[in-house]
């Protein structure tokens, strides 16, 4: 019998669970270990913080899921990875920190054969002076901060309503951060509500970013075929966040937040302010911050991590100049290149480098996303985990047949822009692949024959859809393995 | 949505692209909109069955 530890329950770490019970059967155990009690639907915080959805909607917990698929849960921490067992035992285990409230505090050593690190990113509001979820500023990345979100943000609708001029900021909260796109529906569907409420004349609303151009999003933009044309992505953001009302501040890295007022620098080396009264700022990412430790208790955290506490995985992680970035430089299979038997699907993996181009300011800040890894390739990568660990347990071949490089794989990205089901709004837009490919598609760097760049009534449809699609699979409802990543 | 409140003349935002009336007209438009929820969801599975091996 083997032993499949997967750490982190959210959209990678658990689709591979989910898979890997379903391939291994009762013969082989499946060990999820997550600090929450809950699995939530991420892409769907966004409603939770415009009030469009109650937090019970877009989560549930997690033990009667897995009770039902017959896989042992552990609400707890991870806090190191012993991939050489220790001076008593050979076999390779990790330590967890219970966060259960009955058993908080208690640490657990859980053997493995295989181990899956989907732990996502730590959210590092530290890496921002100031800015803290709940004090000076807001953020949507967890349910819980969308809860609160959506009451500070009534705060300041009622005061709009009373007549009082508010301002609204929502953007990126440090100079690499990424997922744009997150933030960005956060704009659209604020400014939104405040139309629906027709209280728009007294909010103004600012999307500040660290994107050299709008609708950058951390994949260095992408082209999109319409009207005949084929247009970036960057006219398409400017022409919404236009016909919304907002207004913009790009090529701004965020290095301090004070209650009401941002402080930002910009490529061309300005210092500058914003003042606020409610802002969404998204903080950088790490990786959860696991330690790695020998079998004598020495560290070993270079052969497991990047100094970002992300996971090393099969990406070539040279240091090359931006010409010479390559789709070859992305993983594959996820398999760490010095423990066989170790997978970081979703963001856990380190990246080789960004997507976006490096930027510096005169002052010599970086000002630029660092690379994006949202829903999809998350679930993708997930599950071709689970297929290549279930297929080396079953046939004893440890060839990884299963493959999923984001230089390969197209995303879709529906970009909510107001809720409702006659009233609401998402931009469409795929790319495909997500990593450019200069040398496979010389003009645009990705294939834009089925690209999409579409506003309108039926993408909020998508999202809707999404949203309950996902939840079902999640939640193993029946037929739930047919449903795509 | 009154753009002028945040929209200065000549600002960045002034040479954004704007939709005409006709193309908000079929953002809403059902039959159009069914139409497209089609075209969206065909395009986004075929981008998803060919992601991966
Ligand atoms: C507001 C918002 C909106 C988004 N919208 C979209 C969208 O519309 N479309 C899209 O494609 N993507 C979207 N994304 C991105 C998407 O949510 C992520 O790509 C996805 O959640 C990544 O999956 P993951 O499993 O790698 O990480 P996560 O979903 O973050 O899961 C990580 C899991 O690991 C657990 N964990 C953390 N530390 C430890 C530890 N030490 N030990 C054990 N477990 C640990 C966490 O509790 C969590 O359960 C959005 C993101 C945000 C924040």
């Amino acid at each position: 019998m083997s032993q499949v530890v997967v750490l982190g329950a959210g959209i990678s770490g658990h689709t591979a669970a989910a898979h890997l019970k379903r391939m291994l059967g009762k013969k082989h155990n499946v060990v999820v270990i997550s600090p929450s009690e809950y699995y939530q639907w991420i892409p769907s915080n966004i409603w939770v913080g415009i009030g469009k959805m109650k937090e019970d909607q877009v989560r549930f917990k997690l033990d009667k899921v897995y009770k039902k698929w017959g896989i042992e849960f552990h609400q707890a921490k991870a806090v190191s990875i012993h991939p050489d067992g220790s001076s008593e035992s050979e076999k390779p285990f990790i330590i967890a920190e219970y966060t259960d409230p009955k058993k908080r505090g208690e640490e657990i050593s859980i053997e493995y054969d295989y181990l899956v690190n989907a732990t996502g990113p730590k959210l590092n509001f530290i890496g921002t002076e100031g800015l803290t979820p709940g004090q000076n500023t807001q953020s949507v990345c967890t349910s819980s901060h969308a809860v609160e979100a959506w009451e500070n943000l009534q705060k300041v609708f009622n005061k709009a309503k009373a007549g009082e001029k508010q301002k609204i900021l929502i953007g990126t909260g440090h100079p690499t951060a990424t997922c744009q796109g997150a933030a960005f529906e956060y704009a659209l569907n604020v400014a939104f509500e405040a139309r629906e409420r027709k209280i728009e004349d007294n909010i103004e609303i600012t999307w500040i970013t660290n994107e050299y151009e709008l609708g950058d999003f951390g994949m260095n933009g992408a082209f999109v075929k319409r009207n005949g044309y084929v247009i970036p992505i960057k006219e398409f953001a400017e022409s919404v966040l236009f016909e919304y009302g907002i207004g913009w501040i790009k090529r701004a890295g965020v290095y301090k937040v004070e209650p009401g007022k941002v402080y930002y620098e910009q490529l061309n080396g300005s210092k500058n302010e914003k003042e606020f009264d409610f802002a969404m700022l998204i903080p950088s990412f790490t990786g959860a911050g696991i330690k790695a430790i020998g079998k004598n208790g020495e560290d070993i955290q270079d052969k497991l991590f990047l100094p970002n506490g992300f996971m090393r995985v099969d990406a070539d992680y040279t240091p090359k100049e931006f010409e010479e970035y390559s789709v070859n430089d992305w993983p594959e299979t996820y398999q760490n290149p010095y423990y066989e038997n170790i997978f970081a699907p979703g963001i856990a993996f380190a990246p080789p480098h960004s997507i976006s181009r490096p930027m510096k300011s005169i002052n010599g800040t970086f000002i630029f996303p660092t690379a994006p890894r949202t829903g999809m390739p998350s679930g993708v990568t997930g599950k071709v985990t689970a297929q290549n660990i279930a297929r080396i347990i079953k046939k004893g071949d440890k060839t990884l047949r299963h493959r999923a490089s984001m230089g390969k794989m197209g995303a879709a990205c529906i970009v909510s822009a107001g809720f409702g089901f006659f009233k609401g709004s998402a931009a469409s837009m795929t790319v495909n692949p997500i990593v450019p490919d200069w040398e496979k598609y010389p003009d645009y760097g990705r294939n834009i024959r089925y690209t999409i760049g579409e506003m309108g009534l039926a993408g909020h449809w998508v999202k809707l859809t999404l949203h309950y699609m996902f939840i079902h699979k999640a939640k193993g409802y029946p037929l739930w393995w047919l449903l795509p990543e | 949505m009154k753009k002028e409140t945040n929209v200065k003349l000549n600002s960045e935002e002034f040479y954004a692209s704007r939709p005409l009336k006709s193309v908000k007209f079929m953002r809403r438009f059902i039959p159009y909109q069914l139409w497209k929820f089609l075209i969206i969801n065909l395009k986004v599975i075929r981008i998803v069955a060919y992601g991966h091996s």
